[in-house]
């Protein structure tokens, strides 16, 4: 079964939209962190907005994830989107919990969430989320898209939770399952 | 200057506060970090709320490494226009005038000042720049509901102190704010 995996830069107040205030903090141990979670072929699941915005700039991007972002397969989940102007992807149309319980049951590499706060919080509400990795910023921003949207719950498991120096902090759970 | 400890349980959304949803979680650690907090203050400053909750459970609590005994004996500090019962040892109250009170607080010799829950108190706190430092236990629920620490509309750029984890899943997180005048 694939593993559904999102992954988030994140406000101390949960504010995760247009991450452009991570740039200052960037490090060798944050690159690590995004390095790990952005290779071994792993595919990519997004929302409408973080797909046309990632469809933009990693094409043209030189950094070190380019080659991975660029090649692997991505799902975007969007009824509207008309254009699919990134290689290698994908769209799904229909019902989230249908669509996503229907390709999580498929053999295949695991599907990383970036951004894409309105799915990611979908995927949360409907407990379909696998493994959340955040890095936590010293920074409270008061407003932008929030990762956990009200009503959104879960009780989770912590898996480690490291200083990445610089004043971020990683944090990686999975659901609590047993609670 | 004496400086002001926000020490709060927060979930990862967030929400402070009720610290029913966290019993589950005590653990040797947890409370090991709680008692060098206690010990590191020699004041509480409360809101009513806070204080009345407190003032209720606490002075029946003992324990064996003196926590309890601390938090009766140390001066209380409560922000409250209302507050008529102040059975709680050493409860003094600031009616008025509260950000120079509390600024004047600052200003007295003494160890840090600490504050616990007191979500009003901290939001008027906040927004007069008087919190030094943010205590807080990170636990690893979603609430999806209830009274944020950070109010939208809050901005502020923060020191990561301290960072620490706990076999139960909870993270401890010290931040230190900017530097005041």
């Amino acid at each position: 079964m694939r593993k559904i995996i999102v992954t988030e830069f994140m406000s101390l107040d949960g504010v995760i939209e247009n991450p452009a205030w991570t740039f200052p903090y960037w490090n060798d141990a944050i690159a690590g962190f995004k390095t790990e979670e952005s290779s071994a072929g792993e595919h990519l699941l997004l929302g409408r907005v973080t797909y046309e915005g990632f469809a933009q700039v990693w094409p043209n991007s030189e950094d070190q994830g380019a080659v991975y972002f660029n090649g692997t397969r991505k799902y975007v989940m969007s009824k509207t989107l008309s254009a699919l102007p990134w290689n290698n992807s994908v769209q799904i149309k229909g019902d989230l919990v249908q669509e996503i319980s229907k390709l999580k049951q498929e053999d295949g590499p695991n599907l990383v969430v970036h951004g894409s706060g309105k799915l990611a919080n979908s995927l949360l509400q409907n407990g379909l989320v696998d493994q959340l990795r955040l890095l936590v910023y010293p920074l409270v921003l008061g407003k932008g898209q929030r990762l956990f949207e009200d009503g959104t719950t879960a009780a989770l498991k912590l898996v480690e939770s490291k200083d990445m120096g610089g004043g971020v902090v990683s944090f990686v759970y999975t659901p609590d399952r047993q609670s | 200057m004496r400086k002001i400890t926000v020490s709060e349980f927060v979930s990862l959304d967030g929400v402070m506060g009720d610290p029913n949803w966290t019993f589950k979680y005590w653990s040797d650690e947890s409370a090991a970090f709680k008692f060098a907090e206690l010990f590191a203050h020699d004041a509480l400053l409360l809101g009513r709320v806070t204080y009345e909750g407190f003032a209720q459970a606490w002075p029946s609590q003992k324990d064996e490494q003196g926590y309890a005994d601390r938090m009766n004996s140390m001066p209380k500090h409560v922000v409250s226009a209302t507050l008529d019962n102040t059975t709680w040892t050493n409860t003094s109250v600031i009616k008025s005038n509260v950000i120079d009170e509390i600024k004047a607080l600052k200003q007295q010799d003494g160890q840090d000042i600490l504050v616990f829950g007191s979500d009003t108190l901290v939001q008027t706190l906040i927004q007069n720049d008087l919190v030094d430092r943010y205590n807080l236990l990170i636990y690893p629920v979603v609430l999806g509901a209830g009274k944020r620490l950070f109010l939208d509309g809050t901005t502020t750029t923060l020191k990561l102190a301290e960072t620490k984890s706990f076999n139960s899943g909870v993270t401890a997180l010290v931040y230190e704010t900017a530097p005041k005048a």
